[in-house]
């Protein structure tokens, strides 16, 4: 169950898809953030702390969800992964495509303080 | 049929417009003349449009699609050559079933086509059957059609993997449920294309290597690729890839992926620019159909016992040494394909022994969970490999998956590669 939390004087939208980023619930991550863009180009901190599985299909929307930000002018970055999750991403090299930051406290301090 | 005395002509083709598009036009235009066919035919038009554009793109040739209304019996276009003094006509060499000897007819297309070099045209395969051509023209480059350049495997390769698209694509509409779709089709029909869109493996042991390969789809057919490729030199070229995502739309991307790959591997022995190369090529094929693909490419010169290796994405292989029993793993900087078309890269080297066990593997096996949630990981692989790395390739190969299969018995969800190598 993915939950979405919304910085507004900030500018920072927070999502948290849950356990599993797959298929079925990415198109959801997707969907909010297509969604928020439509207003603005926001600061996107994907919550990765609950989520345990994360499939190529989860990976790609995550791409996709930093394309479609970026071409908006806004961020995405992805906070809280979890040891195995992050060893995931780092094997793919995704730490280079990503920002990443130990949670979402950090990834929130680190936009405030640089505003883009 | 009339005779010419240099062999059969097929006065007058019953071919449909070719539409190839003249040498002149871009890639682009080239592929807008596409017969409204390969839409009837198959609903993965990209993928097929990419194989398409992909080979013209790496063969610096521009190609289109041709069906015939009805399949013609012939095997294998081994070449074909615009006729002197009849721009309609074309001299094909073909294979026709069931006779050992070539013989030469002309296609006379319906449109007139203008061609600056020599034409190439691949058969599209269909349920045995040729349903059309593929065609491509060199456009003026100097390019050898000869058996022995190999052009002519990897022009029958991708024509066979257009038709199979093709082939694939209708058999999915009628095994997908819905009005008018013909429930006919069997399982055995779909667990056959699954084993047509293998590819060959080697003997057990070959350039230096004890090798065994285990691949298991998810659904009927797989995201994985897997190649191994006899090169020069005596080495040879060891590619495994994952598709996001399963099932139809992946298998095409995975077959894309390896066609494209089995002709780069023969351009260079640098696998880097073959990687490189590769992630250019498909990039443009990966965002139009929102795929990502991860990959990684070897090559081992068994004279030098060197694995020269380039990753994209892809999970890093395990390298078990026979001497200290450690494990080593050969990472790699590239990132997935899909998200940037050219990227920075290194090719490294790994430096082998006898009896070093490598393993090369998709996702698929290390994120197998079982009934309680926990993922089989990497450190359980890598204690296997050290416990059964001493016996051969295929003995250890078993024994992973027995124990893959212990800890986990429920069907899998992912699909699945695994190739252990020991060096002889």
């Amino acid at each position: 169950m993915m939950t979405i939390e919304e910085h507004a004087h900030s500018g920072i939208l927070i999502l948290d898809p849950g356990e599993r980023l797959t298929l079925e619930h990415g198109e959801e991550l997707l969907t909010a953030i297509q969604s928020a863009t439509r207003e603005y180009a926001p600061i996107v901190v994907v919550n990765l702390h609950n989520t345990r599985v994360v499939d190529s299909m989860g990976i790609g929307v995550l791409v996709k969800s930093l394309k479609h930000v970026s071409s908006v002018g806004g961020r995405l970055c992805l906070a809280g992964l979890r040891p195995e999750l992050l060893r995931t991403f780092q094997l793919m090299n995704l730490h280079h495509v990503f920002e990443m930051f130990e949670s979402v406290d950090l990834a929130c301090k680190h936009y405030t303080m640089h505003r883009v | 049929m009339a005779n010419t005395g240099q062999g059969t002509v097929l006065a007058r083709s019953e071919s449909t417009p070719v539409r190839v598009p003249s040498a002149r036009a871009g890639l682009s235009r080239s592929f807008l003349a596409l017969s409204d066919k390969i839409n009837t035919l198959a609903d993965e038009y990209a993928v097929v449009r990419g194989a398409v554009e992909g080979l013209c793109t790496i063969l610096h040739a521009e190609g289109g699609l041709a069906f015939f209304p009805s399949p013609i019996d012939l095997l294998f276009v081994h070449h074909a050559r615009r006729r002197s003094g009849a721009l309609q006509q074309f001299e094909v060499l073909v294979q026709r079933r069931g006779e050992r000897f070539l013989e030469l007819f002309a296609l006379e297309p319906q449109r007139r086509i203008h061609y600056a070099g020599d034409l190439l045209l691949v058969p599209l395969l269909w349920k045995q059957e040729t349903i059309g051509l593929f065609a491509f023209d060199t456009n003026g480059h100097t390019l050898s059609f000869s058996a022995e350049s190999g052009m002519i495997g990897v022009a029958n390769h991708v024509g066979s993997i257009v038709g199979l698209t093709a082939q694939i694509n209708e058999l999915h509409r009628r095994y997908s449920p819905g009005p008018g779709n013909d429930p006919s089709i069997t399982l055995e029909e779909a667990a056959s294309f699954q084993k047509r869109l293998l590819p060959e493996i080697p003997p057990s042991s070959v350039c230096g290597l004890n090798i065994a390969v285990h691949t298991q789809a998810a659904e009927h057919v797989s995201g994985d690729a897997f190649d191994l490729i006899l090169l020069d030199q005596n080495k040879i070229g060891i590619t495994i890839a994952d598709v996001q995502g399963k099932g139809i739309s992946a298998a095409l991307f995975a077959n894309m992926l390896r066609s494209t790959m089995h002709f780069l591997a023969r351009e260079s022995f640098s696998t880097v620019s073959v990687v490189g190369k590769l992630n250019s090529i498909l990039h443009k094929e990966a965002v139009a159909t929102q795929k990502l693909f991860s990959l990684f490419y070897g090559v081992y010169d068994p004279a030098e016992k060197i694995l020269s290796y380039t990753g994209s994405g892809h999970g890093s292989p395990m390298l078990v040494r026979a001497r200290t029993g450690a494990t080593e793993r050969l990472c790699s900087d590239g990132i997935p394909g899909g998200i940037e078309p050219l990227q920075r890269m290194r090719e490294r080297s790994a430096f082998l022994h006898e009896g070093d066990v490598l393993a090369f593997f998709t996702d698929g096996v290390i994120e197998r969970m079982n009934k309680h949630g926990e993922r089989f990981g990497e450190e359980r692989l890598s204690v296997l490999l050290r416990e059964f790395g001493h016996g051969s390739a295929e003995e250890c190969l078993r024994r992973v998956l027995h124990q893959l299969e212990a800890f986990s018995p429920l069907p899998i969800t992912d699909d699945m590669t695994l190739i252990v190598a020991k060096i002889l």
